[in-house]
C-alpha cells in the first residue's frame, strides 16, 4: 500500500512505473481502474470496430443507391467524426445521386458537405471538382463553378477533369477565346488514349457547338425534347445563369451576346445596362468585349470608342484587336490601322476561324489601296467560309468517328490545315500515329 | 449608358405626314397572290411591283400595279384579276383603264418596267412574272399591244427586277432582266421552321441567270448576257438599279440577289470602250468594289434598292433591304467604285433587324437636301410564323448619313404592320414634295400623298436626250448657297418596281437653283443658272430648259 499511496502521492511518477508496480496493480484501486481502461478500450475499439463496420455499410448503401438508409448511417457518423472528409464526400454523394427530391435541393445539400472538405485534405481536388459540377449542372452557376475548378487547379495543375469542366464552362458561356489554352493543357495532361477523344469535342467546340451542348442541357434541364430550338434552349441556360447569378457580369455578357447574334442589338443593350450596375462590369472585358461590340452595332460609334479606351487590362486577346479594328475602320476611317488590328485579331484564337474578321481587313486594304493583299485575304476569307459549309463539316463529322482510316485522318488534317491551325494538325497527326 | 432606344436624336423639326389617299381617289386595287392554305408555293410571297408611267404623254404620272393570278390554272383567274393600269387626273382622281388601255395582262406578276423601246416618244412597259414576261408596247393613242412573241423578251422563268438602258451604247434602249429561282409546282417543297410548315428560301432552290435583251433596232431582241460580260455566279436576283456609281458617266449595272452576292456589272472606262458594239463588255466587280457582300464577308438576302448621296460627299450610295434580323445594308460610296458598308456608323443596322425589307427609296421628305428613306417590310416564311405583318418604316437622314427611325412619329399608316412589297415613289400631283404607292399582300395598294409642310422650296427637272434614250448614267448638280446635291439618272431600283424619273432638289429658302450642271451620258455638260425653284423643268441635251406644261 505504502507503495501504491507512495505512488498515488507522487503523480508526476511515469505511468509506466505505476502499470510496472505489481503493488499497485494488485491493489483494490489498482484493479478497478484497470478494468475501466480496459472497459474503455474495449468501448472505444467498438466504437472504432461499429463506425468501420457503419463506413463499409454506407458504402454499401451509396453502391446499392439506397441514398435515405445511407445518409442515416452517414449522419450517425458524421456526428461523431465531423470532420472525417471521407464521410463529408460521401454523404454528399448520397445527397446528389437521388434523385427523388428536387435535384437543387439535393444539390445544396451535397454542397454543403463538400465545402466542409479543405482544399488542402486528401480528398480537396475530388471535393472542389466535385462541387463545381453540381454548381454548374445543378445549380447553374458557371462562375462560382469557374471558381471552385480555379481552387482545385491550384491543389493539382494537372487535375484533368477541372480542364474538362473548365472548358465546359467556358463554351457554355461563350468564351471560347479563353478555351484554347484549356484545351491545349488537356491534351497536353491526358493519357494517350484520352487524346482522340479531346480533339474529337474541340472540333465541336469550335465547329459545332450544339452537339456538345445538346446533352449538357438536356442533363441540365433546359432541353426538354430533342428537336427543341437549340438557340431557344441556349437562351433559356443563358437566363438560368443570370437569374442564379445576378452579380456575374460574364453572365450578363452572355446573354447579351445571344440577343446580339439574334439581330436584337437594342435588347442586347437593355440586358448590359442592368449588368453595368454590378462594381466589378467595367473590369471584366468580356462585358467590355460585349458593350463594345452591341455599341457598335447601335451606331453609337463614339460611345464605343470611350468605352474602348477604358478597356481592362491586358490590351490583348481576339475581341480586343477585332474592336480595335472596327472602330479604326468605321469611326475613325483609318483603313491601315483597322488592317492591323485585324491582323492581331486574327492571330489570336478564335481569330484563325473568323472568317468575318479576314473579310474585314480585306476591305480595309482594299480601301487603303493594296489591292493585291486585299484579294489575298479576301480569298482566305472564303476559304475559311467555306470550310463552315454544312456538307464540309458533314463530312468531317464522318471522318471523326473513324479517324484511324487514313483517308479520314487526310481530311481532318485537310480541315485544319485550311484554317492554318497547325497546333490541330500536328495534334491529330501524333495522336494517330501514337495509336492515341 | 441609357439613351433614345429607337429615335437616336432629337425629334425632328419638320415631321412626315403621310396620308394614304387611295380609295380617295378612286385607286382600288389589292394584288392577287393565289396563297392557298398548306401549299406555300414561294411566288406566292413575292409579288407584286408598281410603276410610274405616264403612258399618255400628258405630263401626269400615271399608276400601273402588276397582278397575280390563279395558278396553274391561269384560266380560272377571274376576269377582274389583272394587271392594272390607272391614269391620273391631275393628280385630283385616277380612272382605271386597265382594259381600255390594253394593259390588263392575266399572269402571274411579278415587277415591271418602263422604257421607250422603240423610241417613239411613248413609254412601253415591261411586265416581269413568274411565267412568260409581257413586252406592252405604247401605240401612241393611249392603248398597249402585246409585243412579247415579235420581240423576243418573253423570258419564261421567274423573273422580278427588270430595267431599259443602252447596255451597248448604240443608241437605243436594251432591256436587263432579273431572274430568281428555278422553282416550278413539282420541285417546289414545304420546309418546316421548328416543325411548322413556311415558305421555302432561296436556299432551297437553283439560281436562273439573269438575261440582257440587247435591241436590235427593229423591234427585235437578241439576249445578250454572256456575249457582254453580263454573268455572275448564283444570282438569285430580286432588285436592280442601273446608274453611274463611278462617275464615269456610263451606268453600272447593280443587281440585288437573295442570300447569293450583288452583281456590280461595270464597264471599262469610256476611252477603252469601242464604237464596235461587239467591244462593248462588261465585268462583275462587285466583290473588289466591296458591295457584293455585308462588310463581314456575308451574303445577305438582298431585295431592294435606294440611291442617294446620303452624306452629301458627291458620290452616289447604295441602301439595301435585307432578311428579318439581318441588317439592311447601306454602301457608302468611296469614289472610284469602292465602297465601304457603313451600316454600323449610319445607324441602319440597328434600326432595321427587327424588319425584313422589300421596297425601298429614297425622298427628301422634308426638303433639306439630305435624302431620308422609306422601306416597306412584311416577312416571307408564312403567316403561321411570327412575326409575319410589319411596319413599313421611314428613317430620318441627319445630314451625315446617320438615320433616326421616325416611323412613330409618321402617322398612323405607319403603325400598321402589313405584308409590305413593292414601293414607287413619285409626284403624282406635281406638286413638288414626293408621293409614295406601296404593294402590300395582305392589304389595298397604298398611295401616300406626302403632306408635309416643309416650307421649302424645290427645283424639279426631267432630262430628255434628242434620240429619247433615258439618259441612264449621268447626273445632275445642283448648288444652292454653296452647297452642292447630286442626283444621278436612273433606271430601275427599289423592289420590282418603276419610281418618278424626274430629279427633285431642295432649294431651302432659295428661290432660285444658283447653278446646275447636268452631266450627260454623251460626255457632254450643260450649265443652267438661276432656274426659279418650285416647278418642273424639261431640260433636252444641249437645249435651253422649258417648263413642263
Amino acid at each position: 500500500m505504502p507503495v501504491a499511496v507512495t505512488a498515488a502521492q507522487t503523480p508526476e511518477t511515469p505511468a509506466r512505473s505505476r502499470w510496472a508496480s505489481s503493488n499497485w496493480v494488485s491493489s483494490r484501486w489498482g484493479r478497478r481502474a484497470l478494468v475501466a481502461a480496459v472497459l474503455c478500450a474495449v468501448i472505444v475499439g467498438g466504437a472504432f470496430w461499429l463506425c468501420r463496420r457503419e463506413r463499409v455499410a454506407a458504402k454499401r448503401l451509396l453502391d446499392r443507391g439506397n441514398w435515405v438508409q445511407a445518409r442515416t448511417k452517414l449522419r450517425r457518423l458524421l456526428w461523431l467524426q465531423p470532420a472525417d472528409s471521407e464521410l463529408r464526400l460521401m454523404m454528399a454523394e448520397a445527397f446528389a445521386r437521388d434523385d427523388s427530391h428536387s435535384a437543387e435541393n439535393q444539390a445544396l445539400e451535397a454542397v454543403e458537405h463538400l465545402r466542409c472538405i479543405p482544399d488542402n485534405a486528401p480528398q480537396g481536388l475530388h471535393a472542389r471538382i466535385r462541387e463545381a459540377r453540381l454548381t454548374l449542372l445543378v445549380l447553374h452557376r458557371p462562375m462560382a463553378a469557374q471558381a471552385l475548378l480555379n481552387r482545385a487547379l491550384a491543389v493539382d495543375p494537372n487535375a484533368a477533369q477541372a480542364h474538362t469542366l473548365l472548358w465546359t464552362i467556358l463554351s457554355l458561356t461563350g468564351r471560347e477565346d479563353l478555351a484554347q489554352p484549356v484545351f491545349q493543357r488537356l491534351y497536353e495532361l491526358g493519357p494517350a488514349s484520352s487524346r482522340r477523344e479531346y480533339l474529337t469535342a474541340w472540333f465541336y467546340s469550335q465547329m459545332d457547338l450544339g452537339q456538345i451542348t445538346a446533352g449538357l442541357d438536356e442533363q441540365m434541364g433546359f432541353r426538354r425534347f430533342a428537336d427543341e430550338n437549340a438557340r431557344r434552349v441556349e437562351l433559356n441556360r443563358l437566363l438560368a445563369y443570370r437569374h442564379a447569378e445576378p452579380d456575374e457580369p460574364v453572365v450578363h455578357a452572355a446573354v447579351a451576346r445571344w440577343f446580339l447574334d439574334e439581330g436584337d442589338p437594342e435588347q442586347a443593350l437593355h440586358v448590359l445596362e442592368q449588368g453595368l450596375q454590378i462594381a466589378a462590369a467595367p473590369d471584366d472585358a468580356y462585358f467590355v468585349a460585349a458593350l463594345v461590340a452591341v455599341l457598335i452595332e447601335l451606331g453609337r460609334l463614339e460611345q464605343a470608342d470611350e468605352l474602348f479606351a477604358r478597356w481592362p487590362e491586358p490590351h490583348e486577346g481576339h475581341y480586343y484587336w477585332n474592336s480595335a479594328g472596327l472602330l479604326q475602320a468605321e469611326l475613325h476611317w483609318d483603313n491601315r490601322a483597322a488592317a492591323k488590328a485585324y491582323d492581331q485579331a486574327l492571330a489570336a484564337w478564335p481569330g484563325q476561324i473568323d472568317w468575318k474578321c479576314q473579310f474585314r481587313k480585306a476591305n480595309c486594304l482594299a480601301l487603303a489601296g493594296d489591292e493585291q493583299h486585299a484579294a489575298e485575304a479576301r480569298r482566305r476569307s472564303h476559304a475559311i467560309r467555306d470550310q463552315f459549309k454544312p456538307d464540309v463539316l458533314l463530312r468531317l463529322r464522318r471522318a471523326l468517328e473513324d479517324p484511324d482510316d487514313p483517308e479520314n485522318l487526310k481530311s481532318i488534317v485537310d480541315f485544319y490545315a485550311a484554317f492554318g491551325c497547325d497546333t490541330e494538325v500536328r495534334y491529330w497527326k501524333e495522336t494517330l500515329a501514337g495509336g492515341g | 449608358m441609357t439613351g433614345a432606344r429607337s429615335a437616336g436624336g432629337l425629334p425632328p423639326a419638320v415631321l412626315p405626314v403621310f396620308i394614304d389617299v387611295a380609295s380617295e381617289l378612286g385607286v382600288d386595287f389589292q394584288f392577287f397572290n393565289d396563297a392557298r392554305p398548306d401549299r406555300f408555293f414561294l411566288p406566292e410571297m413575292m409579288g407584286g411591283g408598281i410603276g410610274w408611267v405616264d403612258y399618255d404623254h400628258d405630263g401626269q404620272l400615271d399608276l400601273l400595279a402588276t397582278n397575280g393570278c390563279v395558278w396553274p390554272e391561269r384560266e380560272k383567274t377571274p376576269a377582274s384579276t389583272v394587271s392594272r393600269l390607272f391614269r391620273n387626273r391631275s393628280g385630283s382622281g385616277f380612272d382605271d383603264v386597265s382594259f381600255s388601255a390594253g394593259a390588263a395582262c392575266r399572269a402571274f406578276g411579278m415587277g415591271c418596267a418602263v422604257g421607250d423601246y422603240n423610241s417613239d416618244g411613248f413609254s412601253d412597259i415591261y411586265l416581269t412574272n413568274y411565267g412568260e414576261n409581257i413586252l406592252l408596247a405604247n401605240l401612241g393613242d393611249g392603248t398597249f399591244s402585246d409585243a412579247t412573241a415579235a420581240s423576243g423578251t418573253g423570258d419564261p422563268g421567274w423573273s422580278t427586277g427588270a430595267a431599259w438602258f443602252d447596255a451597248d451604247g448604240d443608241g437605243d434602249e436594251d432591256l436587263y432582266v432579273v431572274n430568281y429561282l428555278d422553282l416550278t409546282l413539282e420541285n417546289h417543297r414545304v420546309c418546316r421552321y421548328e416543325g411548322i410548315a413556311g415558305y421555302c428560301g432561296p436556299g432551297s432552290f437553283e439560281a436562273v441567270p439573269d438575261r440582257l435583251f440587247l435591241n436590235a433596232g427593229d423591234g427585235t431582241f437578241l439576249e445578250s448576257a454572256v456575249a457582254l460580260g453580263m454573268v455572275g455566279d448564283d444570282g438569285k436576283g430580286m432588285g436592280i438599279a442601273v446608274l453611274d456609281l463611278d462617275d464615269d458617266l456610263l451606268p453600272e449595272v447593280y443587281v440585288a440577289n437573295d442570300m447569293a452576292a450583288n452583281f456590280l456589272f461595270t464597264r471599262g472606262p469610256r476611252d477603252e470602250v469601242a464604237d464596235d458594239e461587239s467591244a462593248v463588255r462588261y465585268r462583275d466587280a462587285a466583290i473588289p468594289a466591296g458591295c457584293a457582300l455585308s462588310g463581314s464577308g456575308q451574303v445577305e438576302a438582298s431585295m431592294g434598292i435606294a440611291w442617294s448621296d446620303f452624306e452629301g460627299d458627291g458620290h452616289v450610295d447604295l441602301y439595301l433591304t435585307h432578311y428579318y434580323s439581318r441588317k439592311n445594308t447601306l454602301y457608302r460610296n468611296l469614289g472610284g467604285l469602292h465602297f465601304h458598308d457603313d451600316s454600323f456608323g449610319s445607324r441602319v443596322a440597328a434600326i432595321s433587324k427587327q424588319f425584313l425589307g422589300f421596297g425601298t427609296v429614297a425622298l427628301d421628305y422634308d426638303r433639306d437636301a439630305a435624302s431620308d428613306l422609306f422601306v416597306a417590310n412584311g416577312h416571307v416564311l408564312g403567316p403561321n410564323m411570327l412575326p409575319f405583318e410589319l411596319q413599313p418604316q421611314i428613317l430620318r437622314n441627319d445630314g451625315r448619313g446617320r438615320f433616326d427611325d421616325i416611323s412613330s412619329l409618321a402617322g398612323s399608316y405607319f403603325a400598321d404592320a402589313r405584308l409590305g412589297r413593292g414601293v414607287a415613289q413619285a409626284d403624282f400631283d406635281n406638286d413638288g414634295d414626293t408621293d409614295l404607292a406601296v404593294a402590300s399582300l395582305d392589304r389595298p395598294l397604298s398611295l401616300l400623298r406626302n403632306q408635309t409642310v416643309t416650307g421649302r422650296h424645290f427645283l424639279g427637272l426631267q432630262l430628255r436626250t434628242p434620240n429619247r434614250v433615258a439618259p441612264v448614267g449621268g447626273r445632275v448638280v445642283v448648288t444652292v448657297g454653296g452647297k452642292s446635291q447630286v442626283q444621278p439618272v436612273v433606271s430601275g431600283g427599289s423592289y420590282l418596281s418603276v419610281s418618278d424619273t424626274r430629279l427633285v432638289f431642295a432649294l431651302g429658302a432659295a428661290e432660285t437653283a444658283g447653278q446646275v450642271h447636268i452631266f450627260w451620258p454623251s460626255g457632254r455638260v450643260d450649265q443652267l443658272s438661276d432656274l426659279s425653284g418650285d416647278r418642273y423643268w424639261t431640260v433636252m441635251e444641249g437645249h435651253p430648259p422649258c417648263l413642263l406644261p
